[in-house]
């Protein structure tokens, strides 16, 4: 066995496995050796269990073996964001308050992804309980990116754009509540998709902030993101947010790239801020694309200098909520000096937690708490109804919005920390979709001189994944091409 | 003294409902057993799960409402209550609070005098129940039972209407009973049930404006309720007579000493922050679901009154004791249309069987409704002597075996023989010459004696009327001899 | 509408959250920096606008009120961290100390 796995595409790797060239087992050993080497370095599993993993193996080959073939990704590894429950697991959140914890239950994509025969090998790093743009904000140390590791890999499913873009697996899912898929996918140069909100199964994914959350996948080109949307999608009679809609089989309608579809560019997001070598690249792209001949538009979000704000309001009000259950009672952390109920909870949630969780925990309390209502969460509320009105009258001119994904390329460690506001800023293109519950993903779309990758996203209309990955199909072939 | 000051009483009343699974998850709502048996990840509140609202607590809600003539609104939203609690795993319950299921509707009470009284109800809701502690174990430690967490509640929240905690008191059992009525809660309130907070204040009678009001939590018995507003009430009279102020406070009632003692004042009062529940869409009650509901309504117990006082014409104190309970009602109903004898069946209802039953639960009898029915048959056709009767029912209450049986197999059957009473009456006054001289003297007092002979020779079975008759009859005879 | 220490330890109380007083100035100097900018959403016209809770209007479903099993008592207490009798155990709560509801 002397190919290079971590070349393959995920759908080459199952379709020697399906052919019996080589088994699913030897595959994921394979990319546990990977692992086993790079990790020290690039840090991007938290776990990884090779027992549990080789025994899933086994099993698909024994199911491949008896011609029980349930998805094209079959015998694949995938590793699994450290914020989504897989039974018998641990799920640290990259939180100490979550240390020890072992999950008793599988979540709703969990169990897609093994009924489709995938190979679960581990769980990624992330920022603590996903609150973070660079993934340093983890209870388990930084992740480096593979591409350069004096570089973040970006956050917070720092971990999955890692691994895969350092070969580590073919395949994995993140999440993303205002970017936290795509901004990592960007700085690591591999795409990664944030589908509709509803779209995939919520239930397992330890909520950060619920009306945001949302998982997605990330693979080495669009064509296997695509194939994996397709097994992680679908609805899930536990998630009331879970949307009963039917599925498309998206590798299949990639070919037709951006054929017949408009693309909207927003003003604001090519304004001051953005560094000169994402502003060439992505200019660039959309050169190529007037070349090909695909309509442009020009238009305008005009709520997208509030979008940071309303995230920020919205998303930690339900996080300081969401967060109120890692208390020391049932599960967790708990606090060795504790007198009294009170010193239980405050001591076992003041050591349990980072600072950036405490301090988003301390602001969404602030703009619920009384008197304070109305001035933040109840507005924002409100200005997240413009910001979705906005992207309505933008897909009435079009059916894809392209920007930047991230105004730079990844950062230095220790750039933003001194600064959380310039830390939020790096969401600054990423926190609208969410708020409108569109889908966006990121694909590469160069490098700067220094050879960090470059993300475009494409935004679409709602449960139009299709375009998205249609157009970012067109762009990879162009990019190819380039 | 008191009499100067009246009481202001707004109540929050909690109500379990009895569905089969919880609000939010699967787990069943039994009572009792061994603890942290009945959750799953949802109600322990364990990371990354997500509720999903039962339908039939909804449902459950909808006849609360349509039962107090509320407004159930087409859309509501469930709503977080943020707070920390070891018995809330979650750290926060999911309530409703801008947009609750219903608004208005009332709740008619009556007092012991019939004097009617409309409570008006501010909003009815839906929310989850807590967790159970014990702090009374262990001097350290309090320890936690999920079980009972994820219970769907009802909330009903009254106007401040209520003047008294008779009418408190009134009011509650009106509630249970409408409760029970639609067969939406257990209405054991030893089990917790149905709870409830006070809010109360006091003022001057005739004064239009309210005084500050006290909160006293979480009462869970009738009894106490009544005791708990009657200290209440008097000591913040008492402050107020003292040239002092009543501070918005939070009590609990003590039960072992008999007073409200402070738990927390304004300042420490909690800052619940509620926001729109994200993890269920918006609850959406169509009129037709409502219609729906609405045709399942059984006949509540204002209706049941109306219609019992019409159709038997028995006393409205009766009918009062008798649509109590549903049960008890239609225990009554089957006994009185069986019988045909509506103040009979009455009165066997509200002092043989409420002697065995003791409490309203009626389902443990083993006398069913129609055999009553037919006892009482017996009785009004002269079959079997009223005091025969007491004997059939209490075999029937020990055996469940109906009464006919019984009457057949015991030989209990009236003696209407005309023959045989004669005989047996002759015998008696055979036997007691002297007191026979003395009655047809003038001591006429003496007829009880005679009548009571003959019933115990006939082992009370002789037909009472015709034992009279015949006893007259004769003594009348031997007046001439 | 600056932040001061007292909304500092009033927000850490309900957040049941404690601070060093190297933590709290940092804390405040960070939150106060970052509400500032939040006031950016102050300057728009919000009047008459719909609160958007949720992404879309769809009702939420439905469960059938059906039991089903849940974890054995072993699995609800296995990952906690102190137990006895088949219960969860925290220290004695004072009731008018610990109480919120």
């Amino acid at each position: 066995m002397d190919s290079d796995f971590e070349k393959l595409k995920a759908r080459e790797i199952a379709a020697k496995i399906h052919s019996r060239v080589i088994s699913s087992v030897e595959v994921t050993k394979y990319f546990l050796d990977r692992i086993e080497s790079l990790n020290p370095e690039i840090n991007a599993f938290i776990s990884f269990d090779h027992e549990f993993a080789l025994s899933q193996a086994k099993r698909i080959d024994n199911r491949i073996g008896s011609n029980d073939i349930t998805s094209p990704l079959m015998g694949v590894p995938v590793a699994i964001k450290d914020n989504i429950q897989v039974s018998g697991l641990p799920t640290t959140c990259a939180s100490r308050i979550l240390s020890g914890y072992k999950a008793v239950f599988d979540a709703g994509l969990v169990e897609k992804i093994k009924r489709a025969g995938l190979v679960i090998i581990g769980k990624t790093n992330l920022d603590e309980f996903a609150m973070g743009s660079s993934n340093e904000y983890s209870y388990y140390g930084p992740v480096k990116n593979p591409i350069d590791n004096t570089k973040v890999s970006g956050g917070s499913s720092g971990g999955s754009a890692a691994a895969v873009a350092g070969g580590m697996v073919p395949l994995a899912i993140g999440s993303d509540t205002g970017g936290s898929v795509r901004l990592p996918a960007a700085f690591c140069g591999v795409p990664a998709i944030r589908p509709s909100y509803g779209r995939i199964s919520r239930y397992g994914l330890v909520a950060f902030a619920s009306s945001l959350d949302q998982i997605g996948p990330f693979a080495l080109d669009v064509t296997d993101l695509a194939m994996l949307l397709s097994i992680v999608s679908g609805y899930d009679y536990r998630d009331s947010t879970s949307i009963n809609v039917p599925i498309p089989d998206y590798a299949s309608i990639l070919k037709s790239g951006l054929n017949g579809l408009r693309v909207g560019i927003p003003k604001e997001y090519f304004g001051d801020g953005i560094e000169q070598t994402v502003r060439l690249a992505v200019n660039d792209v959309i050169r190529h694309l007037k070349n090909d001949n695909v309509e442009l538009v020009d238009i305008s979000l005009p709520t997208t200098k509030y979008s940071v704000a309303v995230y920020y309001v919205i998303a930690n009000a339900e996080a300081s909520s969401n967060l109120a259950r890692y208390d020391g009672v049932r599960y967790g952390y708990r606090s060795d000096s504790i007198e009294s109920l009170f010193d239980l909870y405050c001591n076992s949630r003041s050591e349990g937690f980072g600072q950036e969780v405490k301090r988003r925990i301390m602001l969404g309390t602030y703009v619920l708490s009384a008197g304070y209502y109305d001035a933040y969460y109840r507005r924002a509320m409100k200005v997240r109804t413009l910001i979705r009105d906005d992207f309505n009258r933008a897909f009435e001119k079009c059916e894809l919005i392209l920007s930047p994904t991230s105004p730079s390329v990844a950062f230095d460690f220790g750039e933003r920390l001194v600064d959380p506001l310039k830390m939020y800023l790096s969401d600054i293109y990423t926190v609208a979709s969410p708020l409108a519950g569109i889908p966006a993903m990121s694909v590469p779309c160069g490098k700067d001189p220094s050879g960090l990758p470059i993300g475009l996203q494409l935004i679409g209309k709602r449960f139009d994944e299709e375009s998205v990955l249609q157009g970012a199909y067109h762009i990879e072939r162009m990019m190819d091409v380039v | 003294m008191l009499s100067e000051y009246e009481a202001v009483i707004g109540l929050e009343v909690h109500i379990q409902l009895k569905t089969d699974s919880k609000i939010f998850c699967g787990c069943s709502t039994a009572f009792g057993g061994e603890p942290n048996i009945r959750v799953c990840p949802v109600c322990l509140g364990m990371p990354g799960v997500l509720p999903k609202i039962n339908k039939r607590a909804v449902e459950f809600t909808i006849k609360m409402v349509l039962a107090t003539a509320g407004t159930v609104h087409q859309e509501s939203i469930f709503a977080r209550k943020n707070y920390f609690y070891p018995d809330l795993p979650k750290g926060y319950q999911i309530s409703q609070y801008e947009f609750p299921i219903a608004t208005g509707g009332a709740v008619i009470i009556k007092n012991k005098d019939g004097e009617q009284k409309r409570i008006r109800l501010s909003r009815i809701h839906l929310e989850e129940e807590a967790g159970k502690l014990f702090h009374d174990t262990d001097d350290r430690c309090s320890y936690i039972d999920l079980n009972r967490c994820g219970i769907p509640l009802v909330e009903i929240v009254t106007e401040p209407d209520l003047r008294s905690s008779e009418e408190a008191y009134l009011f509650l059992s009106k509630i249970k009973q409408i409760a029970e009525y639609l067969d939406i809660c257990t209405g054991n309130m030893e089990e917790g049930a149905i709870r409830c907070d006070i809010n109360i204040s006091v003022k001057s009678k005739g004064d239009k404006n309210y005084g500050t009001r006290r909160e006293i939590k979480n009462m869970n018995s009738l009894k106490f309720i009544k005791r708990a507003i009657d200290y209440e009430r008097d000591s913040q009279i008492q402050i107020i007579k003292s040239g002092g102020n009543i501070s918005q406070e939070t009590m609990l009632w003590d039960e072992k000493v008999g007073v409200t003692k402070l738990m927390r004042t304004k300042e420490e009062s909690e800052d619940y922050r509620y926001f729109p529940e994200p993890d269920l869409m918006r609850l959406e009650i169509t009129p037709e679901w409502i219609e729906r509901v609405r045709k399942t309504l059984p006949e509540l117990p204002d209706e049941k009154y109306r219609r019992f006082i019409r159709q038997y014409g028995i006393p409205a104190y009766d009918v009062g004791v008798l649509t109590s309970s549903r049960n008890l009602a239609d225990y009554f109903e089957v006994v009185a249309l069986v019988s045909k004898q509506p103040k009979l069946a009455s009165n066997w209802v509200m002092v043989e069987l409420m002697r065995e039953i003791k409490e309203t639960d009626i389902s443990r009898i083993k006398v069913r409704p129609e055999n009553l029915g037919t006892l009482i048959t017996m009785i009004a056709m002269g079959k079997i002597s009223s005091r025969s009767a007491k004997d059939v029912f209490a075999e029937m209450v020990r055996t469940g075996r109906n009464a006919e049986e019984i009457v057949k197999a015991e030989g209990l059957k009236q003696i209407s023989d005309k023959a045989k009473i004669e005989k047996v009456v002759k015998l008696v006054l055979d036997n007691n010459r002297v007191s026979v001289r003395k009655y047809l003297r003038g001591k006429e007092g003496l007829f009880g004696f005679f009548f009571g002979q003959v019933m115990r020779e006939t082992n009370g079975r002789a037909e009472p009327g015709l034992v009279n008759k015949i006893l007259m009859d004769e003594l009348n005879k031997r007046r001439g001899q | 509408m600056a932040l001061t220490y007292d909304d500092i330890d009033k927000i850490a109380r309900l957040a049941r959250l404690k601070h060093t007083p190297e933590e709290k100035r940092k804390l405040l100097s960070d939150l106060n920096k970052i509400l500032e900018y939040m006031e950016i959403i102050d300057e728009i016209d919000i009047e008459g606008i719909d609160e958007m809770s949720h992404i879309t209007h769809q009702q939420t479903p439905f469960r059938d009120d059906v039991v089903k099993t849940g974890l054995s008592q072993k699995d609800a207490l296995s990952n906690a961290p102190k137990t006895q009798d088949g219960l969860f155990v925290v220290p004695k709560i004072i009731e008018n100390q610990d109480s919120t509801e």
